[in-house]
């Protein structure tokens, strides 16, 4: 029965809204605008209390949806789990993507206002701002420029597009990430200085982990037997071993805390019973 | 210019892998201002990479193309919903940044509830293995002996990790306590199994740049290093 209602209030849409082309489509977007305008000053006359209910409305609406979407009972429909609100998943996340990529811009500000001041005060590191904003430019250019495919120009922004991001970001990012095992054994040598029983057990499993990974750790227990009872002590099937039976578990274990977490935390943000600094600001 | 750059494309591809390579290595020694350099070029790439995906992967088919193409005019519903985030900078209008964000929380809140169960159900069902070997029969596969061992210590290791993580009230059972501080050893040794792991996957990246500068790059200038 829901998903009939559903399917009419669909088909009423597709009816009554129909895709615009040309000056019609322009004139909707206008209209549409005015309409946002008049709403946003419109807001703006609530009541501090008006205000919070209308996001907590908010808050809820938008996670009604998949709510709804995950506790409405399912038929099994072209071999598929589906109920009446299934269909409309993909337009959902895509509308949510959509809101979210657009606050990347705030993102984008706060470091065009950080480099930029820098920059235009010509204050210390201001040509660092400059490397930075060069490349960000570049790379946005040539990595968003639309060309046709098979011209001369075509060409030439993939090189170029290609020797920033193979050449430039993979190698930078690449590099990045392998020093970071540096700083991890220096700063685990510090923090975890093997001082008690913990932290032997925790220095011997990763000791056996790093071991079973590489050639010559392996050569260490290369005589043993691949079978039988004996090859349990190759220092692979150990690194194996404890990978997947004691790691495993543990982190498996850790993983339904935080899922049980999540889930209460998602629980109190969606009916808007989260307390704290944001929470509790005026509005 | 353009052209040299294009005919030369995968030397200076290249010669730039290798300046940035070094240029961030750099910082093994100590600061310099060659790896700050790098490190700003990093930033601006990124920062370019993550604008390109946002324009190409989500806005232009998603937004620009639906609504300007194919004149769908709703999904310029998404749109004030987007600029209100940017109310966060001004005094009066800021409190309706909340009402974006609100939307974008509340989603979120919803697909916990789906990502829950995508993510957790399996696992709460796989985690229950059979603990005595027995021989296969129709879709069962066989348990030898080793195996049941093993699923057992599997089982015994996510109750006493889960009971260690069980702050709800005071345990005052000797064999609650007991199990929690066996958890607690049993994640001493997953720690350093996580730590093992994640030391040599940076290895692997170290490897990898390592072999590019010395099979690919000096190997271009002396043939028997590749």
């Amino acid at each position: 029965m829901l998903r009939n209602m559903v399917d009419e209030i669909a088909a009423w849409f597709a009816r009554s809204f129909p895709p615009q082309k040309g000056l019609t489509l322009w004139l909707i977007l206008m209209g549409l605008i005015v309409a946002y305008v008049v709403i946003f000053f419109g807001l703006q006359l609530l009541k501090p209390r008006a205000r919070k209910s209308l996001i907590a409305v908010v808050t809820f609406l938008a996670g009604l949806f998949y709510a709804l979407e995950f506790f409405l009972p399912t038929e099994l429909i072209d071999g598929k789990e589906t109920n009446a609100l299934t269909r409309f998943l993909v337009p959902m996340s895509e509308f949510a993507q959509i809101v979210a990529v657009l606050a990347l811009g705030l993102g984008i500000y706060s470091l065009t206002m950080i480099h930029g001041k820098t920059l235009l005060r010509f204050r210390t590191g201001w040509f660092y701002s400059l490397t930075f904003f060069t490349f960000m430019i570049l790379m946005a250019t040539f990595g968003i420029m639309v060309e046709e495919p098979f011209s001369r120009e075509a060409q030439i922004n993939r090189d170029i597009r290609s020797i920033l991001f193979v050449g430039g970001l993979q190698a930078l990012e690449g590099t990045m990430f392998s020093i970071i095992a540096f700083y991890i054994v220096s700063a685990a040598y510090r923090a975890f200085r093997v001082r008690n029983a913990e932290a032997s057990l925790l220095m011997a499993a990763a000791f056996i982990v790093m071991l079973g990974q590489v050639y010559a750790g392996q050569f260490l227990t290369n005589w043993l037997p691949t079978e039988g009872a004996l090859s349990n002590l190759r220092i692979e099937t150990m690194s194996d071993w404890l990978l997947t039976r004691i790691n495993a578990p543990a982190v498996r274990a850790v993983g339904f805390g935080l899922g049980v977490g999540l889930l209460a935390t998602a629980l109190r943000i969606w009916l808007s019973l989260e307390r704290g600094s944001y929470f509790d600001r005026e509005v | 210019m353009l052209d040299f750059i294009s005919a030369n494309a995968g030397a200076i591809q290249m010669w730039v892998a290798v300046a940035c390579t070094l240029g961030i290595y750099s910082i093994l020694y100590k600061e310099n201002k060659i790896y700050r350099f790098f490190e700003h070029a990093f930033i601006g790439l990124a920062m370019g990479w993550t604008i390109r995906t946002a324009w190409v992967d989500v806005l232009y088919p998603n937004f620009y193309q639906r609504i300007f193409h194919e004149g769908r005019w709703w999904w310029i519903l998404a749109l004030p919903l987007g600029l209100m985030l940017y109310l966060i900078y001004s005094r009066k209008y800021n409190w309706m940044a909340r009402i974006s964000i609100g939307f974008l929380l509340g989603l979120s809140a919803g697909q916990t509830f789906q990502s829950f169960a995508g993510l957790y159900y399996k696992q709460i069902v796989t985690t229950f293995k059979p603990i005595v070997p027995q021989a296969a029969e129709g879709s069962m596969k066989a348990v030898t002996l080793s195996g049941a061992i093993n699923n057992l210590i599997f089982l015994a290791i996510i109750i006493c990790v889960m009971t260690y993580f069980f702050f709800s009230f005071e345990v005052k059972s000797k064999v609650v306590q007991k199990t929690a501080n066996t958890g607690r050893w049993v994640l001493m040794i997953a720690f350093g199994a996580i730590f093992g792991s994640t030391i040599m996957a940076r290895m692997a990246l170290f490897i990898s740049r390592m072999d590019f500068l010395i099979k690919q790059f000096g190997g271009t200038f002396v043939p028997w290093l590749k």
